[in-house]
């Protein structure tokens, strides 16, 4: 949804982009991650998890931010999740949970666009929310966010529920410190909510779907972004304020609020950039 | 005059005696649950025997902090008002069973503050009353607290329960009234009420969460602010910046007629077939419309005995 949100603008805009994913970000493949966990279950941490600092490569996506944003040049690697990615990229010495080797990103891009989990992230003397533009966050409430994981792990991936509880709870404490905290550094804040009952994210059947859910928008500052709130609620159907700078819309138009949204704070953004 | 609730029949098993819990913890708006059903019982002219969840914690204050130190000291970052270990479930059960029985059984009272124990004797705040019997016909028990529908492997409270109410809010909330309330009102650091938290996640999600899969019907609030950081959140979302899912496990248990609970609550929608959204300044309205004729029920079982 975000994601097909984004390729609209960008089409429709013409802006040409440099995409990194998160995960290309993690230090470690699957199975290397494994063995990490286990090392440190067995030296009495029982939290490490993919969303701290000891599995991230946060070092490098600074470096990147920083030299795309003053070159527009800079490295990226893919991370193949399955045998279908692996089979795309082309490359027989790979499997799924490696990294492809790092490459240049395409020349001549009007913006980079990274999609992961720590954007904005600061930790051990890196932070890197001050070097980027446009800081969007993309935020489940939290009994949500653990339905739709239990549901995935479960059904698709073949994980027992217990083990995909045990994994939340380990996760807990760097998803507390590490992730949380971005999300109070971003420009726009998208959440989510479903109306229905998430009581016991661990038995609810089915994943909301966005017709049962409502998403609240929050601007940091809206003035910095000339957000035009009348004019959002009018082309947005049944969309109303409930604090100065946050708007719910139905879960049915997140799409078009983010359109409506990204075409606004992002286009001068990239009108500024082609004139320096 | 409409009816709103036509009687099935309440899937009982004290009829004599009935037993209503509402299960939630504070903050998610039990405060509102326990006016609502006051205002029923005394338009209803319902006895009430009232049990509060914290009477049945294994320890006072003083002892709770030690007992704490003592986990910590072995190993067990997991200690918490939330688990077994800091509860007495099976004396939980024992008075449901009891009650639901002969309608007698003990209780006492946790005083939380100075404010509180002044009334009392030699007892001081942050510790427990003398266990004391319960006061005789009474029409039913109610229960507020964190474990009305507990289950663990020896011990099951779920089962003496006729009505079974869970007050959820969504956990970023849950954390944000913490937060909000620890770091204002009881200085600790927004730091310390998150290690909190975190330590107590462990039970929350084992003991205290399951729980809400059995409730006959369940209310939850969802705030309608961004809750994405708890801990930065300034204020704790109003009613006004809320809405309130209200689910019921089997709609026709309790005959609900949602064309009428609608009407009666304006812009109020159904989300799933069992579920109805309400404005979050509608919940005390809404609990007014649904709870009279099932607690009527309840009576009603109760009076054919």
């Amino acid at each position: 949804m975000v994601r097909d949100a984004f390729e609209h603008v960008f089409r429709r805009q013409s802006i040409s982009v440099a995409r990194v994913e998160g995960e290309s970000y993690h230090r470690f493949s699957r199975s290397d991650m494994i063995d990490e966990i286990t090392r440190a279950a067995d030296q009495g941490d029982n939290n490490f998890s993919h969303f701290g600092p000891q599995a991230n490569l946060f070092n490098d996506v600074q470096d990147l931010f920083k030299s795309y944003g003053e070159t527009g040049a800079g490295q990226k690697r893919r991370y193949l999740h399955s045998v279908d990615d692996v089979a795309n990229y082309g490359s027989p010495d790979l499997k799924p949970g490696e990294f492809t080797p790092w490459e240049d990103l395409p020349g001549d891009t009007d913006m980079l666009m990274y999609e992961g989990l720590h954007g904005c992230v600061e930790a051990d003397g890196i932070n890197l929310a001050p070097m980027v533009d446009l800081k969007i966050g993309i935020v489940p409430v939290i009994n949500l966010e653990w339905i739709q994981k239990i549901h995935r792990d479960t059904s698709q991936r073949g994980y027992s529920e217990d083990a995909v509880i045990d994994t939340i709870l380990r996760r807990m404490h760097d998803y507390v410190h590490y992730l949380i905290p971005q999300f109070r550094r971003t420009d726009i804040n998208f959440q989510t909510v479903p109306v229905v009952d998430t009581s016991d994210p661990f038995v609810a059947m089915d994943v909301p779907t966005l017709d049962e859910c409502v998403v609240v928008i929050r601007f940091r500052e809206p003035d910095q972004f000339d957000i035009d709130f009348p004019y959002l609620m009018s082309e947005i159907h049944d969309s109303w304020m409930s604090r100065r700078n946050s708007l719910v819309v139905p879960g049915g138009k997140l799409g078009l609020a983010m359109e409506l949204i990204l075409t606004m704070t992002l286009c001068p953004i990239i009108r500024r950039s082609k004139n320096l | 005059m409409p009816q709103a609730i036509t009687f099935e029949g309440v899937q009982g098993v004290s009829r004599n005696h009935p037993i209503v819990a509402v299960t939630g913890s504070s903050g998610a708006g039990t405060s509102t649950v326990k006016d609502a059903f006051e205002h029923v019982f005394r338009r209803e002219g319902t006895n009430a025997a009232v049990i509060e969840g914290d009477s049945f914690h294994r320890y006072n204050r003083a002892e709770m902090k030690i007992a704490m130190a003592e986990a910590t000291e072995k190993g067990n970052l997991d200690f918490s008002h939330f688990g077994p270990d800091a509860n007495l479930f099976s004396d939980i059960e024992n008075l449901f069973k009891t009650y639901g029985e002969t309608g007698s059984g003990k209780r006492r009272l946790y005083l939380h503050n100075d404010e509180e124990a002044a009334a009392y004797d030699g007892v001081g705040s942050g510790e427990f009353t003398p266990w004391e019997d319960i006061p005789e016909q009474t029409d039913l028990l109610f229960y507020e607290g964190l474990h009305g529908g507990v289950v663990t492997a020896g011990v099951n409270v779920a089962q003496y329960v006729d009505l079974k109410i869970g007050v959820v809010p969504v956990i970023n909330l849950e954390w944000i009234q913490k937060i909000h309330r620890d770091t204002s009102q009881r200085g600790y650091s927004g730091e310390a009420v998150m290690d909190t938290i975190l330590r107590r996640m462990h039970d929350y999600v084992h003991h205290i969460i399951p729980q809400f899969k059995s409730s006959d019907i369940n209310f939850q609030r969802v705030p309608i602010v961004d809750t994405s950081d708890p801990i930065i959140a300034r204020d704790i979302p109003t009613p006004d910046e809320s809405l309130v899912v209200i689910r019921f496990r089997s709609p026709d248990d309790f005959g609900v007629e949602f064309p009428y609970l609608l009407q009666m609550i304006q812009n109020s929608w159904m989300s799933r077939r069992n579920s109805i959204v309400v404005p979050g300044g509608k919940m005390g309205l809404a609990m007014e419309l649904i709870l009279p004729p099932i607690l009527r029920q309840l009576m009603a079982g109760k009076a054919r005995k």
